[in-house]
C-alpha cells in the first residue's frame, strides 16, 4: 500500500472496544468489592470481568496492529500517538506521586501533630496522649500487631530481578536497532519470564504477610500504604508484561523495522518506568 | 544516615528521574529514524544508574549506614 500523505489524518471507524473496556473494568471492580465484603459472586464477576478484559485487549491491539501494518497511519498519527504515550505517562507519575505523597504525610507530618508538634498538636493532648511517632505505625487506634516486611530476601531479590529486566529489555531494544531479530525476541522473552517471575513472588509475599506476618490491609496506615503501593505496581507490571507479550508476538511476525517500532520503544519505557517505580518502594516502603 | 552516604544516593536517584525523562522526550521526537539511538542510549543509561543506586544501597546497608524497619 502506498504511503499516506504526511498530513494525512486516518479516521478510524465507530470501535466497540472503549464501551467493552468499560464493562470489563466495572465487573472486576464490582467483583473486588462483593470479594472483600464476602459475597459469593464477586469471585465470578471478577473471572468474567478478567476474560473479557483479556479478550478486549487481544481484540483492540489487533485493530490497531492490523491498521498500522495496512499503511493507514501518517507522520501525523504518529506524532499523535507520540503525545498520547507523554500524557498517559503523566498521569501514571501523578497517580504514583499520590500514593507516595500519602506515604511522606503520614510519616513526616501527621505522625508529628498526633505526637504533639504542630499546630495540631492538641490532637496529642485530647485524644492520643499514649502516641508516639515511629515507623512502621499502625496508627492510632489500631490495637493489632503485625511484623513489617523486611527489606532484604524477597524484595531485595525482586529489585534485582526488575533491575535485570530492565537491562534484558534494553538488550531487545539494541537487538532491533541493529536489526538482530534473534537478540530482540530473545531479550523479549528474558523480560517477560523476569515481569511473571516478580509478580509471583510479590505474590507469595502478600500470603507470607497474611500467614505469617499478621501484615494486613487491616493493620492501619502501615497496612493500607504498603498494599496500595505494592499492590498498585505489581498490577502495573502484570500490564507491562502482558504489553510485551504482545509486543514479542509483533517481533515473531518481524513487525518492527529499525525505522518504525513505536509501539515497541513506548512498552520498552513502560518498563524502565515501572522498574523506576520500583526502586522509589524499595527505599520509602520496604528499606526506610 | 550520613550525608556522605545520602547525597550520592539523592544524586543517583535524581539522575535515574532525569534520565527517565530525557528519554520520554526523544520518544516524543524521534520518529523511529534509524540512526537515532537516543531513546535506547537514554534508557541504557537509566539502567547502569539504577544498577549502581541499587549496589549503594545494598552497600550502605551492609556497612550500617542505614537501617531497614523491618529487620529486628
Amino acid at each position: 500500500m502506498s504511503e499516506p500523505s504526511p498530513q494525512a489524518y486516518f479516521l478510524p471507524s465507530p470501535s466497540p472496544w472503549p464501551v467493552i473496556a468499560a464493562v470489563s473494568v466495572f465487573s472486576i471492580l464490582l467483583g473486588a468489592g462483593m470479594a472483600v465484603n464476602g459475597l459469593f459472586p464477586g469471585v465470578v464477576f471478577i473471572i468474567l470481568g478478567f476474560a473479557l478484559f483479556g479478550y478486549l485487549l487481544f481484540a483492540w491491539f489487533g485493530d490497531v496492529v492490523r491498521e498500522s501494518m495496512a499503511g493507514l497511519y501518517s507522520e501525523k498519527v504518529d506524532t499523535s500517538f507520540r503525545q498520547g504515550m507523554v500524557w498517559f505517562i503523566a498521569s501514571e507519575v501523578l497517580f504514583f506521586l499520590s500514593f507516595f505523597g500519602a506515604l511522606y504525610y503520614l510519616r513526616n507530618v501527621a505522625a508529628d501533630w498526633l505526637t504533639g508538634k504542630g499546630y495540631l498538636a492538641g490532637t496529642h493532648e485530647l485524644l492520643y496522649n499514649q502516641f508516639f511517632a515511629q515507623w512502621p505505625k499502625t496508627g492510632p487506634g489500631v490495637r493489632e500487631t503485625y511484623t513489617p516486611m523486611k527489606a532484604w530476601g524477597v524484595p531485595a531479590f525482586n529489585t534485582i530481578v526488575l533491575l535485570t529486566s530492565g537491562a534484558t529489555v534494553t538488550w531487545a531494544h539494541w537487538g532491533l536497532k541493529s536489526e538482530n531479530r534473534k537478540l530482540l525476541v530473545r531479550g523479549l522473552i528474558a523480560t517477560i519470564f523476569l515481569g511473571l517471575l516478580f509478580v509471583t513472588l510479590q505474590a507469595w509475599e502478600y500470603q507470607e504477610a497474611y500467614q505469617h506476618l499478621n501484615l494486613t490491609l487491616k493493620s492501619g496506615v502501615y497496612g493500607s500504604t504498603f498494599y496500595i503501593l505494592t499492590g498498585f505496581h505489581g498490577m502495573h507490571v502484570t500490564v507491562g508484561a502482558i504489553m510485551l507479550a504482545a509486543i514479542l508476538g509483533r517481533s515473531f511476525k518481524g513487525h518492527f523495522t529499525p525505522r518504525n517500532h513505536f509501539a515497541f520503544e513506548a512498552v520498552a519505557w513502560y518498563w524502565h518506568f515501572v522498574d523506576v517505580v520500583w526502586l522509589g518502594l524499595f527505599i520509602f516502603v520496604y528499606m526506610l | 544516615m550520613p550525608l556522605t552516604f545520602k547525597l550520592p544516593a539523592l544524586i543517583l536517584a535524581a539522575l535515574i528521574v532525569v534520565v527517565l525523562g530525557e528519554a520520554l522526550y526523544f520518544l516524543s521526537k524521534d520518529h523511529g529514524d534509524k540512526d537515532k539511538m537516543r531513546v535506547a542510549r537514554a534508557l541504557s543509561l537509566r539502567v547502569t544508574l539504577a544498577l549502581v543506586l541499587f549496589l549503594l544501597l545494598v552497600g550502605g546497608a551492609l556497612l550500617g549506614y542505614i537501617k531497614p524497619h523491618g529487620i529486628e
